[in-house]
């Protein structure tokens, strides 16, 4: 139980960025230092991926829930937030003497390519892992041919209208 | 913005925005720069230091835009509506799978679409920035590069560019 959550708090300081990130860092980290079979972490993973965001403590929780219980899900979840506190309290006190650092400025300039890169390149790899037969196919490109319609052709930009809009077609298809 | 104002803008961010926390990166731009509640400046570097500090982006937005309009209040209150009710909303549907026959890896085809329509909404918004057009182009595509042929994963590539940032300041300083 203590291994658990000193995993979730190396896995909060050592990993950085988005929950596509987290959750090979996640994987990495339970499947090699303890017994969490990948079954666990699979479904865990599915669900966190279905859900809105933040991925990483839904998956953190679902894990410490399956393996022991829901109350547990709470220690596991605060130790994961708490070293970002502590670095946002402190980063926010000291902001003033380095906002104007010629460093960051360039870093805060260069960044957000870097980080469309690796988007682009997470949603392609997710895109091709799970689309590999017909079927899935035809599960993935009519969803994805109405959201790109109602986002671009009807020009509506609420993630909720895709929801709903997804889950009617994804029902219409298995049927 | 009152704080159950921003409590609910929270909500708004993070529960309509499924795949990770780098595509809610629009969503901060509608609803706090282009309503004047934060400025684009501040936006910008709370999105560095969230990408580039360990732990999970989504918590440090929350908590950043949070100190800036209310406080310590802002940030913990933030915090918990951020966790909280994902969390159980994700314990339901794990124990609502349990019971249906329901096959958890369909979740993924409503999931993949809206994550698709996200990144490119949020790779638009990367090519808009103020860099060359040949330094945004070039850096995305070289980051698309690496992470194709696998030479580098992304916390490397990261790495990588943090340090090009980091000589090329030193070498324009001592130039």
């Amino acid at each position: 139980m203590l291994k658990l959550l000193l995993i979730n708090l190396i896995i909060a300081c050592i990993g950085f960025g988005s929950g596509t990130i987290f959750i090979s860092l996640i994987y990495d980290a339970y499947t090699t230092y303890t017994s969490v079979s990948v079954q666990t972490l699979d479904v865990a993973t599915s669900i966190s991926m279905a859900l809105p965001a933040p991925v990483s403590p839904k998956m953190l929780s679902l894990i410490a829930y399956q393996e022991y219980g829901f109350w547990f899900i709470w220690p596991a979840v605060f130790v994961f937030v708490i070293p970002t506190i502590f670095i946002v309290i402190y980063t926010f006190k000291h902001y003033n003497k380095f906002k104007d650092n010629s460093f960051f400025k360039d870093l805060s300039k260069y960044f957000p390519p870097i980080m469309g890169a690796i988007t682009a390149y997470i949603v392609i790899v997710l895109s091709i892992n799970n689309v590999s037969t017909m079927i899935e196919f035809k599960l993935f490109i009519v969803p994805l041919v109405v959201t790109l319609l109602i986002r671009y052709g009807f020009k509506i930009k609420n993630n909720g209208y895709y929801l709903i809009a997804n889950i009617i077609t994804l029902f219409l298809l298995s049927l | 913005m009152s704080l159950l104002q921003y409590l609910f803008t929270v909500i708004k961010i993070n529960f309509l925005v499924l795949g990770g926390a780098s595509l809610t990166a629009p969503f901060y731009y509608q609803y706090y720069v282009n309503k004047d509640f934060i400025p684009e400046q501040e936006i910008n570097h709370y999105l560095t230091m969230a990408n580039i500090l360990p732990g999970a982006m989504s918590i440090y937005m929350t908590a950043y835009t949070g100190l800036y309009l209310h406080g310590k209040k802002g940030m913990y209150f933030g915090i918990l509506v951020l966790f909280v009710p994902i969390i159980l909303i994700s314990i339901i549907l794990f124990e609502i799978v349990n019971i249906l026959p329901f096959d958890i890896s369909m979740l993924i085809y409503i999931s993949l679409p809206i994550m698709i329509v996200a990144s490119i909404d949020y790779i638009i918004s990367v090519f808009k920035s103020e860099l060359s057009p040949l330094t945004k182009y070039g850096i995305f595509f070289l980051s698309m590069l690496l992470l194709s042929l696998s030479i580098l994963g992304t916390i490397q590539i990261i790495l990588v560019y943090i340090f090009i940032i980091l000589i090329l300041n030193r070498g324009l300083k001592h130039a």
